[in-house]
């Protein structure tokens, strides 16, 4: 090997020397089944996988660094920036976390749109997650489904606070613009339009049968494996936990509403599978649905905003927030020092411990169930790196 | 497996698939008689709605310098320059009746950094700093993308 | 159990470990002797299901000086999660025991500790920098760290004195 390539590969590589019935293939930064930039180091024998060894850091901004520079305000767009596929659900963890530290309340309509503007970026994260998860099985039709509902959200959201994709719009004390009863119309049509829309998904691509062979029986987390991981979210409902920080922790207005919590019953194969994880997550979408449609028609009047004034200067102290976001449970760990910019600002990703799984996941399976497995475990890099 | 079991699993598959492939005729059906989804660009532009954040545009002779846009801004696009006005010289005043008490020398915004968070146009205090809804403004050299307001030509 | 419950148990079983809490708000923190939070975790996994491990981050206080590691076991059962803080000498050997063999979640959180602040964890099984590239120079998260000008001969910053539009904002 030349020098510029010995440089690049880490040490322990070199340790052992390659056996030559072993191959070493590398799943690069560039690959359209990694959702993002990830790079696997895969050693298989043949078509069975040895070792699989995610390597991150390639989309790392350092934003913890860039928050510790900024005002209060100004690391809002930074912290959508980080799931970037679920930005609402971000920016109010966040927000959340400085109004805990000021020990100010939120308005009654700001808590209703922010639950309302949550649940349906959730079910767009889902849709997602379902349109990607079924391009890499193969099944095209899947993710240009999933993407024309998903349009109709953004629509949504963009008449909302003007962006498609980084909205910015949870500020500290609230929200950043009011809704109108354009928009409220235009929500309850798209629940209507959306709510036979999920057995069509699942007839589609959940129950049909290559499907299922593809997914059952693989990348199998049970319980024990989630508690020593630090896995949250839909890894431990499909393990069969019944978890969800929503009833168990609750925040904002979620005491206030009725929902049921799905997981995951080991139906097509073995408990904790990929396809637990998958039906999982199509159930939460009907969830979310219920949720909205109990909080649609009675958004209070009232300010859309708190009054926090220009310059935000919270008291010296620490707080951690936890959400639940649709890729599991995001937190922040915020220590301040009483003037305008934050002194610590620590971002626990839900995607950061999914993604350290892999190894022991990929153990002795072949390279298809490789993409399944990272399909199922629904990452996004921005959040992984930060 | 047992040969029922097999059979099983054939009459399992052909279910599934040929109940997938009937959804898919369905929405084949509606696309033929209702019309295409897609948006053919660019011969046919979306229509943007009320609000969109696009393009920065700052109306110069409204604004009076108050520097809030620059403080706010996350990412530190805007640079401004302004000095005290001499006692001598006329007073100004913005459109809305605010009197100007510093002369603005440089206004400029680099919107190739800029991440269109929408924190500096709701800052300004005369709503002179806006959003367009213009968003195909690529050029050949990045230094074209530091916008100058104060020379702006139509 | 509350926070109050679980410091009383934790004093009383660990009188040299726990060296008195720190009371934030609104989050309160448990201060704990470096040589002792490998057992105090351990027993509060055991003993109290404290079944998982959220995070692991670290803090720069150059004004004190120290190097802070701060613990976030959380318990499924009893729905909270508890604080724990470890200060260490700001120095080139700043060492802390692993946790990585009670949660298998530490591995990685570790490794960013150490890539971000230059903490050093013992017994780690895969000790090396996870963010950032494996031969990048100094440790990003501390207070007094400056970019290098130059990484393998590309620039870092974005403008260079010399050629940057002046007066950025006010800053």
């Amino acid at each position: 090997m030349s020098l510029e390539t010995q440089s690049m590969t880490p040490q322990s590589e070199f340790k052992e020397t390659l056996r030559t019935d072993e191959l070493l293939l590398n799943m690069g930064p560039q690959h359209p089944s990694t959702h993002g930039v990830l790079r696997v180091v895969v050693t298989t024998d043949g078509e069975i996988v040895k070792e699989a060894r995610p390597e991150i850091g390639y989309l790392h901004r350092c934003f913890e660094k860039h928050a510790e520079n900024s005002d209060y305000i100004a690391v809002s767009p930074y912290v959508d920036r980080l799931d970037y596929l679920a930005s609402m659900n971000n920016s109010m963890g966040y927000a959340l976390a400085v109004e805990s530290l000021l020990g100010i309340e939120v308005p009654r309509r700001a808590e209703y749109i922010r639950v309302i503007i949550s649940e349906l970026q959730r079910i767009a994260s889902h849709l997602m997650s379902y349109g990607t998860y079924g391009l890499d099985m193969g099944a095209f039709t899947a993710f240009m489904y999933g993407f024309r509902d998903r349009e109709m959200i953004l629509d949504i959201f963009e008449k909302l606070s003007g962006a498609r994709l980084l909205y910015n719009y949870m500020w500290i004390g609230g929200t950043y613009r009011d809704i109108t009863p354009e928009i409220v119309q235009q929500i309850k049509d798209f629940l209507v339009y959306f709510k036979p829309k999920i057995d069509e998904y699942n007839n589609l691509v959940s129950f049909n049968k290559i499907f299922v062979e593809r997914t059952r029986s693989i990348g199998v987390i049970d319980l024990k494996t989630c508690h020593t991981y630090g896995l949250t979210g839909v890894m431990l409902r499909g393990a069969g936990l019944k978890w969800d920080l929503r009833k168990d922790h609750p925040y904002s207005i979620y005491k206030e509403v009725d929902f049921d919590v799905p997981v995951g019953t080991g139906q097509m194969g073995t408990l904790g599978d990929c396809w637990d994880r998958h039906i999982v997550r199509m159930k939460e979408m009907v969830q979310s649905v219920r949720i909205i449609e109990q909080l649609i028609d009675g958004i209070p009047e009232g300010p859309h905003r708190a009054k926090v004034g220009k310059v935000i200067k919270p008291p010296a102290g620490e707080a951690y927030s936890r959400t639940e976001c649709p890729r599991g449970e995001l937190g922040f760990y915020i220590i301040s020092d009483g003037t305008g910019k934050p002194y610590r600002v620590r971002c626990k990703s839900p995607c950061f411990m999914n993604i350290s799984t892999l190894n022991e996941l990929s153990q002795g399976v072949m390279v298809a169930d490789l993409i399944a497995t990272i399909g199922s475990l629904d990452i996004v890099l921005g959040e992984v790196d930060r | 497996m047992t040969f029922t079991e097999y059979l099983g699993m054939v009459k399992d598959a052909t279910l599934t698939t040929f109940k997938g492939m009937g959804i898919t005729l369905k929405v084949f059906w509606k696309v033929q008689s209702k019309g295409d989804i897609t948006i053919q660009y660019p011969e046919t532009r979306d229509k943007l709605p009320l609000g969109s954040r696009g393009l920065l545009f700052n109306d110069v002779d409204d604004c009076i310098s108050c520097k809030q846009c620059a403080v706010v801004c996350p990412v530190d696009c805007i640079y401004i320059e302004a000095d005290k006005k001499e006692a001598s010289s006329t007073a100004e005043f913005t459109k809305g009746g605010v009197k100007k008490t510093l002369d603005l020398k440089r206004f400029e915004i680099d919107v190739s950094l800029c991440c269109y968070c929408g924190l500096c146009s709701s800052v300004c205090p005369t709503e002179c700093l806006y959003h367009t809804k213009e968003y195909e403004y690529s050029v050949l050299d990045r230094d074209k993308h530091v916008m100058d307001y104060m020379n702006y030509k139509r | 159990m509350t926070f109050e419950d679980i410091f009383n148990q934790l004093s009383q079983k660990f009188p040299q470990g726990i060296l008195g809490k720190e009371e934030s708000k609104p989050d309160a923190s448990i201060k704990v002797a470096p040589s002792a939070i490998h057992e105090v975790i351990q027993f509060l996994r055991d003993e109290l299901q404290f079944e998982t491990l959220h995070l692991v981050s670290g803090v720069d206080y150059p004004n004190l000086p120290a190097l802070c590691v701060v613990y976030h076991p959380g318990s499924y059962t009893d729905k909270m999660i508890v604080s724990l803080k470890v200060y260490l000498p700001r120095t080139e050997q700043a060492k802390v025991a692993s946790i990585t063999d009670l949660y298998k979640a530490a591995n990685w959180h570790e490794r960013e500790t150490y890539d971000m602040f230059g903490i050093q964890f013992e017994n780690h099984p895969d000790h090396r920098r996870i963010l950032c590239p494996e031969d990048w120079q100094g440790f990003p998260l501390r207070k007094d760290y400056v970019t290098p000008d130059y990484y393998n001969g590309m620039p870092v910053p974005l403008f260079f004195e010399d050629s940057a539009p002046s007066e950025g904002g006010t800053h």
